[in-house]
């Protein structure tokens, strides 16, 4: 899927793979790519900024983790990030049931004559 | 091949212990997920055979080794570079994007590197992954331009305060005296204070703006630049009590009091000034240099 299509939904991903556990950058793309079984393709860099984004509006919290010599940012959910994200779901599966219904439409039963 | 199919695959291949990257109770954990041979990966957590956290475990490739292993022309520090020209905003922001971003580039191509890619190339391919700069520079500047407003309203905001206290020094200094200056300098007080006020109201709201009230609405295009204009504004405020004070310590009583609070002015003047400038030349550049995206925050 390409990086377009997945764009309006990225905040929703990288709050879904987040509900396990605080996670970094590097690990972040990873569990997208995992989860999507490879299927969604990213821009890796574009999700930093929009990591810093959704610390910014209050749903992520982030910490420098030392490892060795590297630093790395984690983030990990908020509560509100937690809101949002059953936010994100309920939109989601409203808009797949709506374009559903149309793509797939119940065969209808014709009155009976 | 993506560094993480890659890693993947090795892991397969060899069954190698392989890390989760996450973090528990505050720490990233040092060891290893058990990555099966076929590729388990725990929940939410990074496949099997994802990047190495660096430590050097059994197995693993050191992620700190990545730059090492790009050689002098390391595409990673020449990405890194020309992103940080790029971008313009409050230093620690875009030191900590900048580094943050760097990190992710060295366990990309440390990835690369596990799964048995050459040096180089394993650099070069990290870098593809992750974009041009310029893909990235747009919505990397409009995070710093937005840190930039909330820098500089957070000055004003100080500042404003600090330009009645100068006021009130100089009030004091001057008290008693029944002459014109000291009237002239209170009418002036009252004027600048009414604009400085004014300003500061802009400034306040503008963390809420781009913060929880972010989540529901758009944060306004022209806001940064609107917070740049009251910085100018409550900066030239500053600049004219600096001034009048200037002169009123030389007719005033107790003019070192005076002396004092036209200093303090001078600073804040400087400070308020230089933050201001610095949000309108980001508010320029989110502008005029990429279109802004319209989703909230």
């Amino acid at each position: 899927m390409k990086a377009d299509a997945v764009r309006g939904h990225l905040d929703g991903l990288l709050l879904a793979v987040l509900e396990q556990g605080p996670l970094h950058g590097y690990a972040i793309i990873a569990a997208v790519q995992q989860r999507s079984g490879g299927a969604l393709d990213l821009r890796t860099g574009t999700i930093y900024p929009a990591l810093n984004r959704l610390e910014r509006l209050g749903l992520l919290r982030s910490s420098w983790e030392s490892v060795g010599e590297r630093r790395r940012r984690c983030y990990e959910l908020t509560d509100a990030g937690r809101a949002g994200l059953a936010g994100e779901r309920a939109a989601w599966r409203e808009f797949t049931a709506a374009i559903g219904s149309v793509l797939d439409p119940a065969p209808t039963t014709r009155p009976a004559t | 091949m993506k560094a993480r199919d890659a890693v993947s695959a090795g892991a397969k291949l060899n069954g190698a212990k392989v890390h989760d990257g996450k973090v528990h109770d505050g720490k990233v954990s040092d060891g290893t997920v058990r990555g099966s041979a076929s590729g388990d990966a725990a929940p939410g957590g990074v496949p099997a055979g994802g990047v190495p956290l660096g430590g050097g475990p059994p197995g693993g490739v050191p992620a700190g080794d990545a730059a090492a292993v790009a050689g002098p022309a390391d595409p990673v520090e020449e990405y890194t570079a020309a992103l940080a020209d790029a971008l313009h905003g409050p230093a620690r922001a875009k030191a900590r994007m900048v580094q943050e971003i760097r990190g992710g580039l060295e366990d990309t191509v440390a990835a690369y590197v596990h799964a048995g890619v050459p040096g180089p190339r394993a650099a070069r391919e990290a870098v593809r992954e992750f974009g041009s700069p310029d893909e990235l520079v747009p919505s990397c500047q409009r995070e710093l331009t937005i840190a930039q407003a909330r820098h500089t309203a957070r000055v004003v905001v100080l500042a404003v305060p600090l330009l009645i206290a100068c006021w009130w020094m100089a009030g004091r200094a001057g008290s008693g005296q029944d002459w014109l200056v000291p009237r002239a300098a209170h009418g002036l007080a009252v004027q600048l204070a009414a604009v400085a006020g004014a300003a500061a109201l802009v400034a306040a709201t503008t963390p809420a703006v781009t913060g929880v009230l972010a989540r529901r609405l758009p944060v306004p295009q022209r806001l940064p630049l609107a917070v740049a204009w009251a910085g100018t504004t409550v900066s030239v405020a500053m600049a004219v009590t600096t001034l009048a004070l200037a002169v009123a310590s030389m007719l005033a009583a107790n003019w070192p009091l005076t002396l004092l609070a036209g200093s303090l002015a001078a600073v804040s003047h400087a400070v308020v000034a230089s933050s201001a400038r610095a949000c309108r030349r980001c508010a320029r550049l989110t502008v005029t240099g990429a279109a802004l995206p319209a989703v909230n925050g």
